[in-house]
This record gives C-alpha cells, structure tokens and sequence, in this order.
C-alpha cells in the first residue's frame, strides 16, 4: 500500500504555527513562536504501512521561548515512527523549550514509536519534554454508547477531542 | 531446576605462569586461548563461529565514533598467574592494587563473596562458607564452565548470542573471566556479592563474560567495580552479561564504573524476566573514553518487572552513550528507566533507550525518565529515548529535561555560607540523588569523593562568567 492511500483527517488550524509532516523537515526557530503538529492518522485496511516522519526543530537565534506540542491519533494496519528533534547548537543561548507529544492509539492494528530527541550544547538553555502513548479511556467510551454512539463513533468522537483540545 | 552439583569438585590448578599474548587477533589467538583453559570442544566451535561473526560484522553506524579502535593494537589474554582463595597467595603487586581500593575490607565486612579479576583471568576468588551451604554457586565463570556444564551450556549465550552486535561477537571469541552464579530456588541472599576488575597492561583488552541464573523465589544482588591505569594508548574492554530470573525471582546488578580516560568501554548486558520476576539494574558510569552501554530487560513473563537506574557523568574528552531498554512481551509487565547524565568541561553525555511494549504485552505500563545537567559552557547533552506502544490497552509516559546548574540554588546555598565549588557539588549530588540512595553506603560514600575530584579538576566545578 503507498502513503497516498493513507486518509489524513485534518483538524482547522488556529494561530499558532502549523507543522506538516512530511518525510523530514527542518524548522529554523528564528524568533519566539509555538508550533503545534496534530495528525489523525488512518491506516491500510488489508495491507500494512510504515510511516516514518522526522521534524527538527533548530534555534538559529538566541533569547527565544518556544513550545512544540504534538497530538496524533492513530489507527488501522499502520507503525507510525514519529522523531523529533529540538537542537540548541553551540553558541545559541537562553533558550527556554518545552516539548509535548501525545498519541492515542484507537485500535490494535496500530503502533507508534515516539522519539522525542534533544541536541543542547548551550548550558544555557532549559528544555523539557514529555510524551504520552495511550488509549482512549474505557469509561468515555461507554459514555458515549450510552448516548447512542457506535463504539466506532464514540472512539473518533474522542479523537477528535483529544486533538482539538489544544486548540483551545 | 534441580539444583546444579558441581560435575568436578575442584578445578585442577594448572600452576600457570604469567602470560601475556602479543598484540592481534586471528584464529590462532583463539585456538591458543581455548588450549590454555582446557576448555571442552564445544567452545572452540563456539569461538571460532563468533570471531567468524565478529570479522563479518560492522562497526555501529550510530553513537560515538569507535573509528580509532585498532583491533589488531590490543592484546587479547594476559594472566599473572593461578587463582587464589587467600589473599595472602595473591600475588604481592597484584594485592596491593586491591588492597589500595578497599577489596580485602569490603569482602570482610560486608559482603558473601568476592572475585577479582587481573587482565584476564580471576585471581581471588571466596564465597563465605554459610553461604556454601544455602547451595549458592559462586564461581569464576571459567569454573563455571567445568564445574557445572550442564546448566552452564543450557544458558550460557542464550539472552546475547555472537550475532547480537559486533562487540558482543568479539567477546563470544575471546572471552575470559567474568562470574558464573547461580541461586537455588527459594535462597534469598541478604548481603551482595562483588566482582572487581583491574586491567594493568597496556594496550590490554578485557573481555570478562557473567551469567547470573537466579532460580525460582531466589533473590541476589550483585556488583561489580573496574579500574585501570591511565595510559597513552587505548585499552578495550567488551564485556557481556547475561542475567536469568526465573519464576518470581530478584536480581539485582550494580555497576560502578570508573576506567581511566584511554579504554573503550562498549559492553552488552541484558537479562530475561520470566514470570512474577524482577531484574534491577543500577549503572554508574564515571570514567572511559567512549562508553556505550545500555542495560536491557526482556520482560517475557507475565506479571515481570524491569528497572533500570543509571547515572552517567562525562568529563572533559569523555562520551558517555548510555540508557537502557526494556522489551514489554508478557502481560501485566511494568518497568521503569531513570536516567541521570551530567555533563562537565567538554565532556559528551548521551541518553538512548528504547521503551518497546508489544502486541501481546497487554495492560502494561513504561514510565521513562532521561534528566540533564550542564555544569560548563562547553558541556553538551543528547537524548534519544525510542518509546513504542503496540496495543490499545498499555500505556507509556516519559519525561525528560535538560539544563544548567540553577543559580538560585547555588546563591542560595552560598548565602548559607558554601563556598561556589561546594554548592555546586551539592547541587549536583542532589541531582544525581536517586542513584546514590541506591547504592551499599560505603559504595555511595565513594562516588561522592570522586563527584568532587571531578568537578574540582582544573576547577571545573566554577560557572565560567560568560563575557
């Protein structure tokens, strides 16, 4: 199966900075700017993909503050490997940097390997990052089916939550 | 598992003089080495195939550069002499390195036995008598080899076979020394044992081999410590342990290591946890070249827990590539990794792990921690953490930060009446606070003294003002 099969669901962009993700790209972070990259991702039904995405984010400038958020949802005969990378070179100083990456898997088929990667040559930065893989909660669902959803429902419902909750 | 009985009561000494092989390698240093030992036939095959796998195999195309290492610039056995079981028959140059580094007191007041290795081969060796008795083997691992063959070929090679990496191929052909244990069922050891390792000549490669079989409801701690002299030329030390807890056992490996800055330390350890066990792994890393190292937990059995704590501290021209990973394959399995580096002067400090729950590891849960510190302008910090989910109903979480020494705690300490040095180190040892409460006393009191001569080396403990 080719990665033109796979759906994209798209969410609406808000105003911070949209990131696609494409085989590897490079963001220059010039100036202080939030970058969010939410993907719902949808997977073969007969046949499985690899996906593999790269994003490096690299301070050009000093004196920045910038967060990177990620949120994927992911299902179908799909193994998602999701690498980014925050680099401070040498030289590039008082950066402060928070990296959050967040996926829900909504089936079995699927798997996702999160790599949230750090370069920091600077002693003068602060970065953290953090990342979550789980699932939607059991007790949602029900909820949902108790509101007349489908489980199938309920689950894209939650989904779709769970990525536009940053938008917010 | 019946309890293994040893097939040969004692090993026949072989009243072997020092010796010491030149610089290479190639079958002949192999066929020479299994001669020396009067090792069964099965192992010749089983070197040879791993230096077959060793020649075939390339260099890591990630991690720190090994391009300098000069294989045929190491020698590969040296021995000064028969293994002895009184220190008084140890070699007088050769107890005085071990007797400068506190063995002889620690085996008295606080351990159940000890091991030490010179070069390549063990030259002490005592396992307290009460001990004996609970049926607990603690051997040299070429002992091991003679003494219980049977339980020795059914594990041994088993967790990392020859063609697992090429370091650890490289070992498979050249292996010699290391420890061999084994816990009957239900024994659990209160005090630990300990293995110490010493390489002395130059140019020298060590290649030490341990197997741990922890039986059914046993539990055992284990530490080992290494030293060498520093040298201009590069040393190679490649060893490989393998751990095994069975059914609802405990096992747990302490390391500390402090290699001077000339020796390649590029070691494969891994254990496999079956069913209701446990596999701790505490790794302290202060010294080498280039280190790479990354504990590992296979976690097969349902209900198994994997721990790994690792510190890392990287000096001016050291990397330090550590982690660890844990492979989630059984139900309802846990683990944990929290990682600490500190990087100081120039010095390099890596995190790389990977978290991998699979498929059929259903309700299990990774939690991973990588944290940072730089202490210098030109420190430098990299984490490449490799987190994996494969089923709907685990979960996996990880967090990580990387930064300076804060100044506020350091004004405030120096408000308190340190001096800057000092309130750096207290910092820093409270940074690095999870691993040192994890070590036996004596052992934490010692990484606290060499914390401060490292940081206090050409002052490398000041924040350098920036201009």
């Amino acid at each position: 199966m080719k990665e033109k099969d796979i759906k994209k669901r798209k969410i609406k962009p808000n105003k911070l900075d949209i990131v696609e993700l494409d085989e590897v790209t490079t963001i220059e972070v010039k100036e202080s700017k939030d970058f969010l990259l939410k993907e719902y991702i949808v997977g073969g039904e007969e046949h499985r993909v690899e996906l593999k995405r790269k994003v490096i984010f690299q301070f050009t400038e000093s004196d920045l503050t910038s967060d990177v958020s990620l949120k994927i949802a992911v299902e179908g005969n799909i193994d998602l490997e999701l690498f980014i990378l925050v680099v401070t070179p040498f030289g590039i100083q008082n950066i402060e940097s928070t990296l959050d990456m967040n996926a829900i898997l909504l089936d079995d088929l699927a798997s996702i390997t999160f790599v949230p990667s750090l370069e920091i040559e600077e002693m003068s930065v602060n970065v953290d990052h953090q990342s979550t893989i789980g699932t939607p909660e059991e007790a949602w669902i029900e909820y949902f089916e108790s509101r007349g959803y489908t489980r199938s429902e309920a689950i894209k419902f939650i989904a779709d939550s769970f990525i536009s909750d940053i938008e917010s | 598992m019946p309890m293994p009985k040893a097939e040969a009561s004692s090993v026949q000494q072989q009243n072997t003089k020092a010796i010491e092989f030149p610089k290479g390698i190639d079958e002949d240093v192999i066929r020479k080495l299994w001669k020396i030992k009067k090792e069964p036939d099965w192992m010749l095959e089983f070197r040879l195939e791993s230096y077959k796998a060793f020649q075939a195999k390339k260099l890591p195309e990630w991690g720190p550069d090994l391009s300098d290492i000069d294989f045929q610039d190491i020698k590969y056995y040296a021995t000064a002499g028969d293994q002895a079981h009184d220190w008084d028959d140890v070699p007088e140059e050769i107890r005085d390195t071990f007797e400068q580094l506190g063995i002889p007191e620690h085996e008295k007041d606080f351990l159940a036995g000890v091991s030490t290795q010179y070069e390549s081969e063990v030259v002490y060796h005592k396992l307290q008598d009460k001990y004996k008795d609970s049926g607990l083997v603690f051997e040299s691992i070429d002992d091991g080899l003679k003494k219980y063959p049977k339980i020795f070929k059914k594990y041994f090679s088993t967790i990392i076979p020859p063609g697992d990496n090429k370091f650890a191929a490289l070992n498979s052909a050249v292996w010699s020394g290391g420890s061999f244990i084994y816990v009957p069922k239900g024994v659990k050891m209160e005090i630990p044992v300990e293995t110490y390792f010493r390489i002395n000549t130059e140019s020298m490669g060590q290649f030490e081999r341990t197997l741990i079989i922890a039986d059914e409801g046993s539990e055992v701690h284990y530490i080992e410590g290494c030293t060498a002299p520093q040298y201009s030329t590069n040393s190679l030390h490649s060893a490989v342990v393998e751990l095994i807890a069975l059914k609802d056992s405990h096992i747990k490996y302490t390391t500390i290591q402090n290699w001077s800055k000339n020796v390649y330390n590029l070691v494969t350890k891994r254990g496999l946890a079956e069913e209701g066990a446990r596999i701790d792994w505490l790794d302290v890393n202060i010294g080498s070249k280039v280190t790479m190292k990354y504990p590992s937990v296979i976690l097969k059995g349902d209900n198994s827990h994997g721990e790994v704590l690792s510190m890392a501290m990287a000096d001016s021209d050291q990397v330090l590539d550590t982690g660890a990973k844990m492979i989630h394959l059984g139900k309802n399995t846990t683990s944990i990794i929290d990682s600490k580096t500190v990087s100081v002067g120039s010095g390099k400090a890596i995190y790389r792990g990977i978290s991998k729950i699979t498929k059929n590891a259903e309700n299990s849960k990774a939690v991973v921690g990588c944290d940072g510190l730089l202490v210098d302008p030109e420190s430098k910090s990299y984490a490449y953490p490799y987190n994996t989910v494969s089923n709907t109903s685990s979960h996996l979480e990880h967090e990580a930060t990387v930064s300076k020494v804060a100044e506020d705690k350091v004004n405030y300490l120096m408000s308190r009446g340190l001096e800057e040095e000092e309130a750096i180190q207290l910092v820093i040892s409270g940074f690095i606070d999870p691993v040192i409460n994890e070590l036996p006393l004596e052992y934490s009191v010692e990484l606290d003294r060499l914390l401060e001569m490292v940081l206090n080396r050409e002052g490398k403990g000041h924040q350098k003002k920036k201009n």
